[in-house]
């Protein structure tokens, strides 16, 4: 059985979303599946919440969308990361180490 | 997605919201489906694959809902952003439109300037003589000048302004009329005295006058109560303009001393700027009317009925409507005429606006504002349907460039828009050359039609800004409205077609039917100043009975100076020596009335007892003269001889009388030798 999903904390889903997206332009299944993937599932995010934040983030000019077409030739809205996507990234990124680190140093080494 | 959405979207336009609302519930349905073929894919059957995957996305409703709002407000900033990029571009655009088309643009731009100008003008005047009171007189309704109205038998109702001093002193008394009732009287006279003597404008007033009218003194104060005793101290009081001009600025000129006609006044305080008193004269000073009444009225002049002089204006009591306080005062009026015997038993009062142009039986200036006002509007209208014109010529000239746009996607309205901008930066162009003509005739007509107002200086102010950007909005939209519309039912197809004729018949209808109208008010407005001219020549042509291309006529102020009649004859005698002497005088006469200055009218008797019934026109007027009256003015003696040396003090009494008056005292008969009576009343000047 595996063990209980851990909750993101807040504006966490964020920074994992614009990562995804440094590898390339992909829509919200994709980005949905390759977290799942990559965090073994550890983290439950509800899609919804996923395509909230998406959204909320295009509205920001973090991402750019657009509508193309798949392998199976489905309409599908993809989403790419800006330069100021890139530069939020790498502003939460460096709070995120800042973050962790200063944990760490309380929790001391396990 | 229709072709037109699909090209929306292609050049970025912002989406509407059915299409929003059709991508959220694609990206979802997506989403939904995938998930759904992984966890077939995975065994699971295709009901409880369903259900996962919904479960797994959360409340899909309430996802969806949020991403729809996301959407819009993200299409409608889009649209904000473009209809101020659209206004930016309209502006570019039309910019570089008009640089081309310079001789277009000056024509409309003068045309509409000309419209434009002459009716701010006309605002100003109307707003100055028509909607206001004179200035800084504070007008919270209940203030009323006085008119005096009277039916004649001949020439039917006639409207004065001025009252005698006791009829006056019984107004103030009318009950239930009047909280508080000032009078004045403007006249001119001299200041200083000998070469530095000069004419100014003042105002004999009561004390009461400059705070009924709700004014305050800018500097130092104005006249109190006791001054209406008898003998008071000559105080005055001056305009603003005149202690700028003469007494070196309002604060300096407190305490100086201004001898007029023999009395020495000090300034005791300065009214604010722009006040000239109740009615739109030019004013320099107040002064206390027991000061120097006396002095060109007669020392009686508290007690003279036969003198109207005084014009009125009253604070009518709380609650008392101008109707009232006229019934009122006319029930007084008359009472006190009865009493004494004056014509005023038939006179009514009229408690008239504060504001003189609205006169009763209307002040010239009020009547040339109104007419000048709907000429300039007519003016207007035929410069607005001008410009109508060129501009539908213009564009029917542009149709395929506009079914260009069309074609291209662009809407009806936005092609509107973009033309209602360049016509609305053409009427920009001409609002600010608008300003300048509004400027330059406001001036004309100052010095033309509207003499004897005293205008304050103001120029170009905030209010006639105002109004002139209404009208540039107003025009543009008239001239524009109807070009614009019509480029906007461009048909397309028939345009892009090359070799097209040049306009249906439904645009060449709109053509002429604005020619048309332009082509009405034109003859309107022609008519309008050919009756104009015609009348003025007419008038200038009149026979007025004496020559007077080369008379001057000269009133001396002697009012302050003369001790006796027999000084002020002597006076008088010295001056037409004086005058005779200067090169180039022909000849020189005294005369008490001059034509259309002043009138004397006496009562006049014939045969028996019987006073002569009023004439048409008034009268009849009587004028007492020295010997080369008739020689100077040019007036023929038609029948016997003119007055010479041997007619003077003691000789028999001789007169000579018009030939209108011939005919009415003795019709049929030669005039010659006849006889008449005349009354006397109490003469208002030194001489018997």
């Amino acid at each position: 059985m595996p063990r209980d999903p851990l909750d993101l904390l807040q504006g966490t889903l964020d920074v994992l979303i614009l990562k995804t997206l440094t590898w390339g332009p992909k829509h919200g299944y994709a980005v949905a599946q390759w977290l799942r993937e990559t965090t073994s599932d550890e983290f439950s995010v509800e899609d919804g919440a996923l395509y909230t934040a998406l959204h909320r983030m295009e509205h920001r000019r973090w991402l750019a969308a657009e509508w193309g077409v798949n392998e199976e030739n489905r309409r599908v809205k993809l989403y790419t990361l800006t330069a100021d996507g890139r530069k939020e990234l790498r502003a939460r990124t460096a709070l995120w180490s800042r973050y962790v680190s200063a944990v760490q140093r309380v929790l001391g080494p396990a | 997605m229709t072709p037109a959405d699909r090209l929306r979207r292609l050049v970025r336009l912002p989406a509407r919201a059915h299409t929003i609302r059709a991508d959220v519930d694609a990206e979802i349905a997506f989403h939904l489906e995938t998930t759904e073929r992984e966890l077939v894919a995975r065994g699971m059957s295709a009901v409880d694959a369903a259900r996962e995957a919904r479960r797994r996305f959360g409340n899909v409703e309430e996802v969806r809902h949020m991403l729809g709002l996301l959407g819009q407000t993200e299409a409608s900033a889009q649209r904000w952003g473009q209809w101020w990029k659209g206004v930016v571009h309209d502006m570019a655009r039309s910019t570089r439109t008009l640089r081309r088309e310079p001789s277009f643009v000056a024509v409309v731009a003068i045309t509409l300037a000309l419209g434009m100008g002459a009716n701010a003008t006309m605002f100003r005047v109307v707003d100055r003589l028509l909607l206001r009171p004179a200035p800084h007189v504070r007008d919270d309704g209940s203030l009323s000048l006085l008119y005096f109205q009277r039916e004649t038998t001949e020439f039917g109702r006639v409207t004065s302004s001025s009252q005698s001093y006791p009829a006056f002193d019984r107004l103030r008394d009318t009950r239930g009329a009047f909280a508080d009732v000032a009078g004045w009287w403007a006249t001119d006279a001299s200041l200083g005295a000998g070469a530095d003597a000069r004419r100014v404008h003042i105002n004999f007033v009561t004390p009461n006058f400059l705070p009924l009218l709700g004014v305050s003194a800018y500097r130092g104060r104005f006249f109190t109560a006791e001054e209406w005793e008898v003998q008071p101290v000559p105080t005055a009081v001056v305009t603003h303009a005149f202690a700028e001009r003469e007494l070196g600025g309002a604060a300096a000129a407190i305490g100086t001393v201004l001898p007029i006609e023999g009395t020495t006044y000090t300034v005791i305080g300065v009214s604010p700027p722009g006040f000239v008193g109740a009615v739109m004269r030019e004013s320099e000073i107040f002064l206390p009317m027991a000061t120097g009444v006396g002095g060109s009225i007669g020392k009686e002049w508290r007690s003279n009925l036969n003198v109207r002089w005084l014009r009125i204006v009253a604070r009518r009591a709380h609650g008392v409507s101008s109707a009232q306080a006229g019934a009122a005062a006319s029930m007084a009026l008359q009472h006190f005429g009865r009493s004494n015997k004056k014509s005023d038993s038939l006179a009514t009062v009229i408690a008239g606006s504060i504001i003189p142009a609205r006169a009763p039986d209307g002040a010239p200036q009020g009547r040339i504002a109104l007419w000048l006002g709907a000429v300039s509007i007519l003016l207007l209208l035929v410069a607005c349907a001008n410009v109508a014109n060129l501009l539908l010529a213009r564009t029917l000239r542009r149709r395929r460039e506009i079914a260009v746009h069309l074609a291209l996607g662009v809407s009806g309205g936005r092609v509107t828009r973009a033309l209602i901008a360049e016509t609305l930066m053409l009427g920009v162009i001409a609002g600010t050359l608008a300003l300048g003509v509004a400027l330059w005739s406001d001036a004309l007509l100052r010095k033309t039609l509207l003499r004897n107002v005293a205008w304050d200086s103001g120029q170009v102010d905030l209010r006639l800004s105002l109004f002139v950007a209404a009208l540039v909005v107003v025009v543009s939209v008239i001239a524009g409205l109807v070009p614009a519309i019509v480029a906007a039912r461009t048909p397309v197809m028939d345009a892009l077609k090359s070799g097209i004729r040049d306009g249906g018949s439904r645009r060449t209808g709109i053509r002429y039917a604005l020619i048309i109208v332009q082509g009405t008010l034109s003859v309107v407005l022609l008519v309008g100043a050919g009756l104009f001219v015609h009348s003025f020549s007419r008038a200038r042509s009149l026979d007025l009975g004496f020559a007077p291309d080369g008379l001057i006529f000269v009133q001396p102020q002697l009012g302050g100076i003369a001790n006796s009649a027999q000084d002020f004859d002597q006076r008088m005698e010295r001056i037409e020596a004086r005058l005779r002497s200067l090169p180039g005088v022909l000849g020189v006469t005294q005369s008490v009335t001059t034509p259309f200055e002043s009138q004397w009218d006496k009562g006049i008797m014939v045969s028996g007892d019987q006073l002569l019934p009023p004439l048409k026109g008034g009268g009849p007027y009587v004028n007492a003269v020295s010997n080369d009256y008739f020689t100077v003015m040019g007036s023929p003696v038609l029948k016997g001889r003119a007055f010479t040396n041997g007619d003077a003090n003691g000789s028999p009494r001789v007169a000579v009388v018009t030939e209108t008056m011939a005919r009415v005292l003795w019709p049929g008969k030669n005039a010659l030798g006849e006889c008449f009576r005349c009354l006397l009343y109490t003469s208002p000047s030194p001489r018997d």
